[in-house]
């Protein structure tokens, strides 16, 4: 009987506006927000777009400073620069040794290998940059034993390459990690001789690593130079997700190189959120109107009803009452309104799922916890706007000031 | 209970002249333990009285207590309550709801504070000569017949004082006198008090107390 007098005088088309509008921003809006959520799986491999990555920077090499040497280091300011940087979240030097190293494996170091002496490099990165657990990457003045990470792309380029053309026989992980050699340090002291063990392979930073308390120590030690002493040519930088389209080009303003894998996925990544955006943008554009239809709607029922309304108050019914009675009203609407929307994203994510798979990109099924999150959201935000206004309404009715 | 004005002019009649009997800007009570009578000629504020009384005019200077609380004290959730179970009114414009039948204006009432059964608002309907016309939608209805269901109506909850506004206006004498009987009668049964707002002295009341507007 209350509801009748309530809704004694609705006006059908404001409604049905309101629906469909709605339907269409929501399924919009979070259609868009899965497809987004999927491609970024299929993009970026584990489906975490925030996932930490590490790039490694270095200034471009020219002719000018071929010709002339003195290829110029990152200043303190220069990293800070970078540090800044929109996600970001740290940067290191890479610290290289300023003399010869050269590693060397006696006959049998490893079963089948011939003995070898190679010249190589080392560079260090601060601790928590390095890919293997803490307790395997340490090293204190006075151990003889030097912990380092080889990039696993050198044993590919050994098994796949090297190896097949000397006759030798490929090696896994394993078998590395348990070689020992000799790693031999030429300085102004003479040859200082350690000996070296794989603490671990990584595919973060191409190059190959030794601790930084090594390489700050035997610097000092054997080539007088203190840590900070040289600008570092490289810096290793560490971001929240793919790099964002700010670092890629404050990189290019400042002729910084990265590779270009890493930077590729941020050039898709980019596309990927320069479409999400116009989408969300457009989705929330309409949701927006259409929750302003609504209010209208709502707005419209309680005007056109004000007799009524003024009446019931009169009568002794409580505004909160009335206003319970819109809302349990707005609240099945909203809720039939919702579970409609979440069921055609559904049915639209089954079809791409489809579609993906048929060409050979298998998507997860089901909708992700974020986009069902945003739904729930989206209703509650409803259901507030229309609470505050029909209360506001019906207030303004009974009070009457 | 008892309403206490002091000073009181609603602002619409601030710059009308006064008589000198008028209620208007002095100290005067309302008790429930009176049978009022509230005479005035039209256009002096009647339905305005009873409008602040019932808390839904606000547009006055001075102040209006009830119990010893001033009235603009109270939020509209407390004039619900207040409506619901200590102040019943019938008013001039009856406001019932055309829609709806005569029956359901009664029970919509009725049912936020039920104090009447379903035989007793049959027996009231029988009383007032409206029970053939209890199933008919207020709009249809005569206004004698209207005024005959906003009494019943008012009579639907328990209070301690009832405000008629000019209630009889579209009644017969014979019809006004059964319909002043039921009133008394739920006056004593609520141990309530009533006032009557009328343009001429009435006589269906046993009035002991005359205030004039």
């Amino acid at each position: 009987m209350v509801k009748k007098l309530l809704f004694a005088h609705q006006k059908f088309f404001f409604l049905v506006a309101g629906i469909a509008g709605s339907l269409i921003g929501i399924v919009l809006l979070l259609g868009a927000l899965q497809l987004y959520f999927d491609f970024d799986r299929l993009v970026n491999g584990t489906g975490d777009i925030n996932r930490v990555q590490y790039l490694v920077i270095n200034k471009e090499v020219n002719v000018v400073n071929t010709l002339f040497g003195g290829q110029k280091g990152f200043s303190a300011e220069e990293i800070n620069g970078l540090k800044s940087q929109e996600g970001v979240i740290d940067a290191a030097p890479l610290t290289a040794t300023r003399f010869k190293v050269g590693m060397s494996m006696g006959e049998g170091g490893m079963a089948g290998i011939p003995g070898m002496y190679t010249d190589m490099f080392f560079e260090a990165v601060p601790d928590d940059f390095a890919d293997v657990p803490q307790h395997k990457w340490k090293w204190k003045p006075g151990d003889s034993l030097v912990p380092v990470i080889v990039p696993r792309d050198y044993i590919k380029l050994y098994n796949f390459g090297f190896a097949p053309t000397q006759k030798l026989p490929p090696l896994t992980e394993q078998m590395i990690g348990m070689a020992k050699f000799d790693v031999i340090l030429s300085t102004k002291k003479g040859r200082i001789v350690y000996d070296g063990q794989i603490a671990g392979f990584t595919e973060r930073i191409n190059t190959i690593l030794v601790p930084q308390s090594f390489i700050d120590f035997a610097n000092k030690e054997y080539a007088g130079v203190e840590p900070g002493q040289f600008a570092p040519n490289r810096v290793i930088i560490r971001t929240q997700g793919p790099a964002s389209v700010q670092l890629t080009d404050f990189m290019k303003e400042n002729g910084y190189e990265a590779s270009e894998e890493s930077l590729r996925n941020s050039k898709i990544n980019s596309a990927l959120n320069l479409v999400m955006t116009v989408c969300v943008w457009l989705g929330v554009t309409i949701i927006g109107l259409s929750l302003l239809i609504f209010l209208l709607y709502s707005q419209l029922v309680i005007s056109r009803s004000s007799y009524e309304i003024q009446t019931l108050i009169c009568i002794g019914f409580s505004p909160k009452n009335l206003v319970n009675r819109y809302m349990k009203y707005y609240g099945l609407l909203y809720t039939a309104l919702m579970s409609t929307a979440m069921a055609c994203v559904y049915v639209i994510k089954v079809a791409t799922n489809a579609v993906a798979s048929s060409r050979g990109f298998p998507l997860n099924s089901g909708l992700d916890s974020e986009v069902s999150l945003i739904a729930l959201g989206l209703l509650a935000s409803f259901l507030i706007f229309n609470y505050l206004s029909v209360r506001r309404n019906v207030n303004k009715l009974a009070g009457k000031r | 209970m008892k309403f206490l004005l002091k000073n009181v002019i609603p602002f619409p009649l601030i710059d009308s002249p006064l008589s000198e009997k008028s209620l208007w800007k002095t100290e005067t009570e309302i008790e429930s333990s009176a049978i009022t009578i509230a005479e005035a000629p039209s256009g002096t504020g009647k339905t305005t009285l009873v409008s602040i009384l019932y808390g839904i005019r606000h547009d006055y200077e001075g102040k209006v207590y009830m119990n010893d609380t001033d009235i603009a004290a109270y939020s509209i959730e407390d004039w619900a309550e207040i409506r619901r179970t200590k102040l019943s009114a019938v008013f001039q414009d009856l406001r019932l709801f055309p829609s709806l039948t005569a029956r359901q204006n009664i029970k919509l009432k009725n049912d936020l504070n039920p104090v009447l059964t379903d035989e007793e608002i049959d027996s009231m309907a029988k009383q007032l000569g409206i029970d053939h016309r209890m199933d008919f939608p207020c709009g249809k209805l005569s206004l004698g017949q209207q005024q005959r269901v906003a009494i019943i109506r008012a009579l639907a909850q328990p209070f301690e004082i009832i405000m008629l506004d000019e209630p009889f206006s579209h009644l017969d004498e014979n019809n006004s006198k059964i319909a002043a009987e039921l009133i008394l009668h739920y006056c004593e049964k609520n141990k309530a008090g009533l006032m009557l707002t009328s343009l001429d002295p009435s006589t269906m009341f046993p009035f002991n107390r005359f205030i004039y507007i």
